[in-house]
């Protein structure tokens, strides 16, 4: 019997194209993935008509084949402002080295990008898919420590066999990555200043804005991307410790006791340190964040009491709704 | 346009039609541009006032 093939043995890699129409046929990094991969997206529909058969009629293609990609990446520093340029087209970069990146620009027109998936087995297909924009970033983290997770969604136009230059794939073991264990979480329910807090169990931030393939009359492939709103949003589980959450989302302040007709903003920090290189770190400031708490549920089994607070991210005095900054030993802008 | 910044400074970005701008290196200080789109990218740069890079007065045309 033969062996199976495994599925492992996977580089999901990124380039940011110079425009739209120039496809990149070099990738920028190649990256290890903890799921996903990108991949071709087809709709198939039939001819619904009246007929005096018993059978469904032959399904036809649609004009609207595209691709997409969900992919879940560690938090390696060096490729992380390549993915945040899709979402913060602004790169900012000071510093001798380290560099510091600082993404701004969120909500403007964003960059094309062209992805790989490479198989590393023997005679495998080489995949490229062009022209895709970035739908949504988010990372995550929680108490199982190790690298922060970092999504990323694209939607983009063509998907092709061609082949391509790898890079040198990230490695986790002598890249390092960006994580949350050891680093500084900060929030404040109600005032923009965060402060540091240690009951935060879990983190996810997300930034998103959905990007939708636009089939036309002669298209085969589509030919337009059509891009939506921005929203971040940032989702936490806290260790119950006070009620000021909770107080504020439902009674107008972290003092208050009676229903409110006002939502109160707070502000949020996420500090990343980097499991290598001590000088190199991330950082994701939310000055203005309504921080929406669910009640704590009682639980007979005596498990630690959290509440779980959803955050909506609204736009702060200056700058970004959410305001990234990455330090790594890149010192071109993405 | 003229713009400055403090310290060595490169920034990158895109126009509307995401086509890339930049990087533009201000390792001399200052930078003079009459490209619309790199005008677009520092002006946008030189208005945060989190951004190092900003407009020079005396000498903008």
């Amino acid at each position: 019997m033969p062996f199976t093939t495994p599925s492992n043995q996977f580089i999901w890699g990124l380039a940011k194209q110079t425009n739209e129409a120039t496809v990149n046929t070099t990738e920028q990094y190649g990256l290890p993935v903890y799921s996903g991969r990108s991949m071709p997206v087809q709709t198939t529909n039939r001819v619904e008509v009246t007929d005096a058969t018993s059978l469904a009629p032959d399904p036809y293609k649609q004009g609207d084949e595209h691709w997409e990609a969900d992919v879940v990446v560690p938090a390696f520093g060096a490729p992380l402002p390549k993915i945040l340029v899709g979402l913060w087209p602004t790169d900012t970069v000071t510093g001798t080295g380290p560099f510091t990146h600082t993404m701004s620009g969120l909500g403007a027109a964003p960059p094309w990008f062209t992805t790989y998936n490479t198989d590393l087995l023997a005679g495998a297909v080489e995949e490229t898919f062009e022209a895709g924009i970035l739908s949504e970033f988010s990372i995550t983290g929680d108490g199982t420590g190790g690298p922060a997770r970092v999504g990323a969604k694209y939607v983009g136009k063509r998907p092709t066999i061609a082949s391509y230059t790898n890079a040198t794939a990230q490695v986790v073991a002598t890249d390092g990555y960006f994580t949350f264990s050891g680093a500084t979480l900060q929030y404040e329910v109600d005032a923009g200043t965060p402060v540091t807090e240690t009951n935060i169990q879990s983190v996810n931030l997300v930034v998103s804005r959905p990007v939708t393939a636009i089939a036309t009359a002669d298209s085969v492939s589509v030919g337009y991307l059509a891009l939506g709103k921005v929203e971040p949003t940032i989702s936490m589980t806290l260790l119950m410790d006070d009620h000021e959450a909770y107080r504020a989302t439902f009674f107008g302040a972290v003092a208050g006791s009676t229903p409110s007709a006002t939502l109160v903003k707070g502000s949020v920090k996420l500090n990343l340190v980097h499991s290598i290189t001590g000088t190199h770190s991330a950082s994701f400031t939310m000055d203005s964040v309504i921080l929406m708490a669910e009640p704590p549920q009682p639980d007979p089994a005596a498990s630690p009491l959290a509440v779980t607070i959803n955050g909506v991210i609204t736009k702060p005095a200056s700058g970004d709704h959410v305001k990234p900054v990455v330090v790594n030993a890149i010192a071109a802008a993405s | 346009m003229r713009y400055k910044a403090k310290k060595d400074v490169q920034v990158g970005g895109n126009n509307a039609k995401g086509d890339a701008v930049g990087p533009i290196s201000f390792k001399t200080g200052s930078y003079t541009t009459t490209d619309d789109d790199e005008i677009a990218l520092l002006d946008s740069c030189a208005t945060d006032p989190d951004n190092p890079i900003g407009f020079d007065p005396k000498e903008s045309s």
